[in-house]
């Protein structure tokens, strides 16, 4: 059983057209989205910046509306949750951002931040949140007793841990992790991919993981969805990734992450030639085509479906399969 | 055989005067690059390696300051050069690509605009000749209707194509050397691969030597003739790249390689190095990856390593680097 379910999810934004002026102009930021999540999964979605990742993390912790689609927690539709209903839904979906920065209140001190959450949902006396708080503060890897400090005394990998432990308070079943290391240093990097990876085990957490880095994404999920302007274009076991990604998107992406090793340099080719168009006028059959070395005729005029090639894997492309 | 060096760097020291103390940002670093080369400075961020790019084109401003050494481009010291030299220099036999090509070019005028002053103010050409280089330019670096673009604002590109215009303006009076901070880490995957693979065969046309300052391996594997890889404001290690990447010297740069995750390689756990960079402030004189380092013993706790010969071009700063090393080498 899934879970978490998401069935044929649109978004689309108006696209502003200066002051006053609404152009009917709609940016397609997630256009047609289906797919599932087991307990204990991680997921990992990958893309170009505008693909629609972020967007699609955002709908599934409910803090955008969706155009149209359903979402379903644990066979249970919350696409339309709201009120108190929603407020206890996000107890179970948490969600952790990209910049550790600018998702913390600077005028609150580490122990405020982290214990909000417990306040708000009234979870035990003062006392035993302060409790839980230490608790937390241990089990991301900082010092319970720096409980006091604000976010400007601490560095970026140790504010993403403080992000780490908001999220985790409320001892949620899903997490929506959204490019959690991308503004780290390298070595930083790890560790806080390690810690995930530790926590995930730890609570039996499920996952969402949302990164441009295709290396880092392999590292930590089960599957990888493939999202190109609004649509996921491949679904595959991570341990394919490499042998198995059929998509020439999917395989135009692979192949442009730079190896960090330099006898392998001259091996490589630019496959994907430009970058994405306007998300507002997708170009019609399939959104890849006029970047795509192998398009066809078939390509520009029809819009492929995602389709299963085999077991737990599925693509949208005209070339695969059938 | 190799060329004479087009660039040489002795001992670059800059610091940073703070109400806190003083922050030395670039501890004394030396390096050499040839003609059509290019070396990779990898580092954490903080590591120093946007300020030893600024000292080079002598744009520290106080608090900052050059304490100490020679950066010699063409056989002359361009930190002993007047604003008014420098400012014939830059541009001309150094230039520079930033990581963020909104905040490096001017919002009010067009793309043209800018490239035909960079000519202008260096050469003795005329407008219409200018105007014709720079859309030679454009069209070399890979960017279509050059024409069009030329009356282009900064904002209605996209960050792929402004950053390709900050490359051809950059290459337009054929710079000797190219200091390219960070050039593709805002921009997406495949904008990376395409803007490596533009500057690559820019750098073969114009035999420009590039400096390229990055913190992602990947990219240095992929460019890199050298390596220096920075921690704390010096160089820890240099050497030849599949040198370094093979026989890593320094523990830091050991773990740094370690800690990237690889697409063809599932592995269970990668190690990561523990803690964080140290603050630059008042920093000790001793070996500055000390607190992390997972090899240290007694001895480390001395004077700062120096930057000591381990093989024929590959250098480290570490005590136990030599040792290792001279071990391995001893019969057994």
């Amino acid at each position: 059983m899934s879970l978490l379910e998401v069935r044929g999810l649109i978004k689309h934004y108006p696209a502003g057209g200066g002051f006053f002026r609404a152009t009917g102009e709609r940016i397609r930021a997630v256009d047609g989205v289906s797919l599932s999540l087991s307990k204990g999964e991680t997921l990992g979605l990958v893309g170009e910046s505008g693909c629609g990742k972020s967007t699609l993390g955002k709908l599934i912790v409910r803090l955008e509306e969706p155009t149209a689609g359903k979402i379903f927690y644990n066979s249970r539709e919350i696409t339309s949750l709201s009120g108190e209903n929603l407020r206890e839904l996000r107890c179970k979906i948490q969600i952790i951002f990209q910049d550790p920065y600018s998702s913390l209140n600077p005028r609150q001190t580490v122990g405020s931040i982290i214990g909000e959450p417990l306040a708000n949902f009234k979870v035990g006396a003062k006392e035993a949140q302060r409790q839980r708080v230490s608790e937390l503060l241990e089990t991301v890897g900082l010092n319970p007793e720096h409980i006091s400090r604000y976010p400007h005394e601490f560095s970026g990998g140790q504010l993403q841990r403080i992000n780490i432990a908001r999220a985790l308070a409320l001892r949620p079943e899903l997490i929506v992790c959204d490019e959690p290391v991308s503004s780290l240093d390298v070595s930083i990097r790890v560790q806080i991919l390690n810690l995930l990876r530790d926590l995930k085990r730890r609570f039996g957490l499920s996952y969402i993981f949302i990164s441009h880095d295709l290396a880092a994404v392999s590292y930590l999920a089960d599957r990888i969805a493939v999202m190109y302007l609004g649509k996921i274009v491949e679904v595959l076991p991570t341990g394919d990734l490499l042998s198995g990604a059929c998509h020439p998107y999917a395989r135009g992406l692979l192949a442009a992450v730079p190896v960090a090793d330099p006898r392998q340099r001259y091996n490589r080719q630019v496959v994907i030639q430009g970058e994405p168009p306007n998300p507002a006028s997708p170009p019609p059959g399939c959104r890849f085509h006029p970047r795509c070395p192998e398009a066809r005729q078939v390509c520009r005029e029809k819009e492929p479906v995602l389709q299963e090639v085999e077991e737990g894997h599925m693509v949208a492309c005209h070339l695969v399969g059938g | 055989m190799p060329g004479e060096p087009v660039l040489a760097v002795d001992g670059l020291e800059t610091i940073f005067l703070t109400r806190h103390g003083v922050v030395k940002a670039v501890n004394g670093i030396s390096f050499a690059l040839e003609a059509g080369k290019t070396l990779g400075l990898v580092g954490e961020s903080g590591c120093g390696k946007t300020v030893t790019s600024l000292s080079l084109l002598g744009l520290i401003e106080p608090p900052g300051k050059i304490l100490s050494g020679e950066v010699r481009l063409n056989g002359y010291n361009l930190l002993s050069l007047s604003q008014k030299q420098l400012r014939q220099v830059r541009g001309k036999e150094i230039s520079l690509v930033f990581q963020n090509p909104m905040t490096s070019l001017n919002p009010v005028l067009t793309v043209g605009t800018q490239i035909i002053e960079t000519i202008i103010s260096h050469e003795r050409v005329s407008r219409a000749e200018a105007r014709q280089r720079a859309l030679d330019l454009l069209t070399r670096v890979g960017l279509p209707y050059p024409e069009k673009l030329m009356k282009c604002y900064p904002f209605q590109l996209s960050g792929g194509m402004r950053q390709r215009a900050m490359i051809a303006m950059a290459l337009a009076l054929h710079p000797k050397v190219l200091i390219a901070d960070e050039p593709t880490t805002a921009l997406d995957v495949t904008v990376q691969a395409q803007i490596l693979t533009e500057l690559r065969r820019l750098q073969t046309e114009f035999n420009t030597a590039i400096i390229l300052i990055t913190h992602d391996l990947g990219v240095v594997a992929e460019m890199a003739d050298e390596v220096a890889v920075m921690y704390a404001g010096s160089i820890v290690e240099y050497g030849g790249v599949i040198e370094v990447f093979e026989n890593p010297g320094h523990p830091y740069t050991r773990a740094l390689l370690r800690s990237v995750p690889h697409l063809d390689r599932k592995c269970e756990t990668l190690e990561h190095i523990q803690g964080q960079p140290p603050s630059l402030l008042n920093i000790p004189d001793r070996c500055a990856f000390l607190p992390r380092c997972p090899v240290a013993v007694g001895e480390c706790s001395g004077p700062r390593p120096p930057l000591e010969a381990v093989a024929s071009k590959h250098m480290v700063a570490c005590y136990q680097a030599c040792k290792v090393r001279a071990r391995e080498l001893q019969p057994a």
